[in-house]
């Protein structure tokens, strides 16, 4: 087990680091679909860690007033560029590889 | 995320685009709808999108307007922002980014980069925020003046972190300025240039400028006293500020095209001058009210004096001719009436010879003679009015002749009024006939003691004076010369103006009915005009009168000696004969017979053709021609030329009341003439035949 974290670490040490935020709305449609697009994007690139946390707001409602989220799903970037703001279920990969990348 | 007191350009601009991101996801599908509150949400989420583009398209647009880029600078990072009008104004492609702190020194004006950094650094440092003006260098290297502004951000720590400013290009702005300082000064420099005063008038604030000339004209250095309202009015003359307010009221009022007055204004000396002015209003509000006049002053006070001169010297002039008139009708007048005085003087002198003295009807004949003599003496006065006395000038020393005269004149005024003499001890000799002197000193006497009515004192002084051609210009009768003065004064009852002003016309009398003939003073100006001189009178109602009487100084040769007065009354010597020619027959017949009666042989001829003829049928000698001026046909002068052919030796004795040039060149005679003045007494005929004959 700690040769695999090793191996995770050791790995992870050279690849570019992306850390992003999602908020959903439970299984509302455009939340789920923007949930699959997000692990798609995240499957189809290679040499980058993404580390994703995702939010759902129903459960929290709070957390949209204080990230100052308007509307579900949004995604919010932390790394690369910190502050950058996406809406919408991520269909379009090209503009999210543009946005972040 | 942390928020910060003030959000940053930056900031502003994700959450705007966050919020165009948001609701594009909503309209396109692509965001979770919410029950409940979903529509509200997306209403309130496009109209802040909307206002917030708004927002941002009229920033850009007021920046673009007002020439006003804005900035931003991050301290820690030395990040700098600038606004779309910033890149503009420098004319630096937006694409290049804005310049770091440090590369903003090329940008501006070195010396004016210094007083930037000084003042960036204290809002910095202190927080102070700054405007100044300073000049930036454009892209294309033009100098552009702009009024640069800053102030600090602070944080929620009370930290300045960032500066946050403005950069607005007034250049054109500057340059009109500068345009209208330079025109303003070009305005004042043409106001000092010109002598005239020129005012100008802002209506609306009540200022008022005067130009130096204005100030000049009054005497005073340029601005030595406000210009205002206050100090034009309290400087126009009391008579003339009622209309000066009022002409320039009407003007406002009415509108005219030129407001134009004249009117008196008080100098620094303390004296009033004329002036003129022209003015226009140049400016007037919506309802055509005036907002802003200019005029101009200009000193006429000379223009002024010349009209009043002028009017002075016609006024001189018109009396004058209405003098010459008043005398040529006089004097035709007098011709007439000579005549037939001598007929009744004549005749009544002949009628007295017939008559012893204890007759009661030579006591009538007595009274009738001297009537007759009285108006004898008028008559003469009349025609020394009218110029046609003849006068045999000498040349005499005006003191002697007036002391001479003194005893006679004591008699005259009486005893009551104290008769001074001062004469001036050297004094040109004049050229005059001294019964003149004679008429002249005893008519002014005469008035002067009728002026004085009792108790007073007349003056009598001689003096010499010399005019110039400025004394002339003042009178329009004046010749400038050398001249002898006769002054006589009285302190008696003076004369007002409207007397003065008809003193020398014939006939005008202030004496009562029976005291005067009027004829003394028009006797006075007749004598005086005939000798070239003038005569000034100084009067006033109660301070007494002066006249001054002006006669040209002779300079000729010395002083002769006065005329004999002859005391016996001669007749004829042996067998002496006259040719007696006069074509009016009663004088003709009155001489005839005086003439015999003193013992000559007369020829008597009524018409110069008579005469010639009977020179020539008579036999013996003819020693004396005695012959009328005035005939028809042959003057006497012409009918003397032609005897003298017959006569070598004949002497020649003329008679007229009036000369009429003929014989005598303006009443004087020629030298070695005699004449003798219609109507003569036969005393004076006697005289005057003796001298005739006797002379050489």
């Amino acid at each position: 087990m700690a040769v695999d974290d090793l191996i995770s670490e050791g790995l992870d040490n050279n690849l570019k680091r992306v850390v992003l935020r999602l908020f959903i709305a439970g299984d509302a449609p455009n939340s789920r679909m923007a949930k699959e697009n997000l692990k798609r994007f995240r499957e189809s690139l290679i040499g980058f860690h993404f580390e994703i946390d995702v939010v759902d707001v129903l459960e929290n409602p709070q957390v949209m007033l204080d990230y100052g989220i308007y509307l579900t799903p949004a995604l919010q970037i932390i790394e690369p560029r910190p502050g950058g703001l996406i809406y919408g279920n991520l269909n379009d990969g090209e503009a999210l590889r543009t946005f972040l990348i | 995320m942390t928020k910060e007191h003030t959000p940053t350009y930056e900031e502003l601009k994700r959450r705007l685009a966050n919020a165009e991101g948001a609701l594009h996801a909503l309209r396109s599908g692509q965001a979770d709808t919410i029950a409940g509150e979903q529509g509200n949400l997306v209403v309130c989420l496009a109209e802040a999108v909307d206002k917030l583009r708004e927002s941002q398209a009229m920033l850009a647009r007021t920046e673009q307007i007002a020439h006003l880029g804005s900035w931003e600078w991050e301290i820690a990072g030395d990040r700098v922002r600038w606004s779309a009008e910033l890149f503009r104004i420098f004319q630096r492609d937006p694409a290049l980014g804005a310049p770091s702190f440090a590369e903003h020194r090329d940008l501006y004006v070195a010396e004016d980069m210094d007083r930037l950094e000084q003042a960036v650094v204290r809002c910095v440092d202190d927080g102070i925020p700054y405007e100044l003006e300073l000049r930036a260098i454009r892209g294309d290297g033009e100098i552009r003046h702009c009024v640069a502004r800053g102030l600090a951000g602070i944080d929620s720590e009370g930290k300045i972190r960032r500066l946050f400013g403005s950069l607005q290009d007034i250049t054109d702005r500057k340059l009109s300025e500068l345009l209208i300082n330079k025109q303003q000064r070009e305005l004042e420099l043409t106001l000092d240039a010109t002598t005239d005063g020129i005012w100008y008038w802002d209506f609306l604030n009540n200022e008022f400028r005067f130009s130096s000339g204005y100030y000049a004209m009054l005497g005073y250095e340029a601005n030595e006293f406000p210009a205002d309202f206050e100090n034009w009015k309290s400087r126009i003359h009391p008579d003339d500020l009622d209309q000066a307010i009022s002409v320039a009221a009407e003007y406002l009022k009415t509108k005219p095209d030129v407001y134009q007055n004249e009117f008196r204004m008080l100098t620094k000396k303390g004296d009033y001058r004329w002036i003129s002015v022209h003015a226009k209003v140049v400016e007037r509000d919506d309802q055509g009210k005036a907002i802003r006049m200019i005029g101009s002053h200009h000193d006429i006070t000379e223009r002024k004096q010349a009209e009043n001169e002028r009017a002075k010297l016609e006024a001189q002039l018109r009396q004058s001719h209405k003098m010459e008139s008043v005398g040529r009708l006089a004097g035709g007048v007098a011709h007439d009436f000579n005549n037939m005085l001598g007929v009744i003087l004549g005749h009544t002198e002949l009628a007295m010879d017939c008559v012893t003295t204890r007759e009661p009807i030579y006591e009538d004949l007595m009274e009738i003679f001297n009537a007759a003599r009285r108006s004898a003496d008028i008559t003469r006065q009349l025609l020394a009015f009218a110029r046609k006395q003849t006068i045999a000038p000498v040349v005499i020393d005006l003191n002697a002749t007036i002391e001479g005269m003194l005893k006679m004149l004591r008699r005259l005024i009486g005893e009551d009024i104290d008769l001074a003499w001062l004469p001036e001890t050297t004094l040109w000799p004049v050229k005059m006939d001294p019964s003149q002197i004679d008429q002249i000193l005893a008519n002014l006497c005469v008035n002067a003691r009728d002026a004085i009515a009792g108790v007073g004192k007349l003056t009598i002084e001689t003096g010499t004076a010399i005019f110039d051609e400025a004394d002339c210009l003042a009178h329009a009768e004046y010749v400038a010369g050398e001249y002898v003065l006769l002054a006589v004064s009285d302190n008696g009852c003076g004369m007002d103006s409207q007397t003065l002003d008809n003193l020398f016309e014939p006939f005008y009398t202030t004496k009562e009915l029976g005291r005067g003939t009027g004829l003394g003073l028009a006797t006075v100006y007749g004598i005086v005009k005939q000798n070239q001189g003038f005569i000034n009178v100084y009067s006033e109602p109660g301070k007494g009168t002066t006249f001054r009487i002006y006669i040209p100084a002779y300079k000729e040769s010395r002083v002769q000696a006065q005329p004999e007065k002859v005391l016996v009354i001669p007749g004829a010597r042996e067998n002496e004969t006259i040719l007696l020619v006069e074509d009016e027959p009663s004088i003709l017949k009155m001489t005839t017979t005086m003439l015999e009666r003193m013992g000559y042989t007369v020829f008597p001829s009524s018409t110069p053709e008579q005469a010639i003829k009977t020179a020539r049928e008579h036999g013996g000698e003819i020693h004396l021609l005695m012959t009328d001026v005035v005939m028809p046909g042959m003057n006497g002068r012409d009918l003397a030329e032609n005897l003298l052919a017959i006569y070598p030796n004949i002497k020649r004795l003329f008679m007229s009341g009036y000369t009429a040039n003929v014989i005598a060149h303006h009443g004087i005679l020629d030298e070695g003439v005699q004449f003798i003045q219609k109507p003569f007494s036969k005393k004076n005929l006697a005289i005057k035949i003796r001298k005739a004959l006797d002379q050489g």
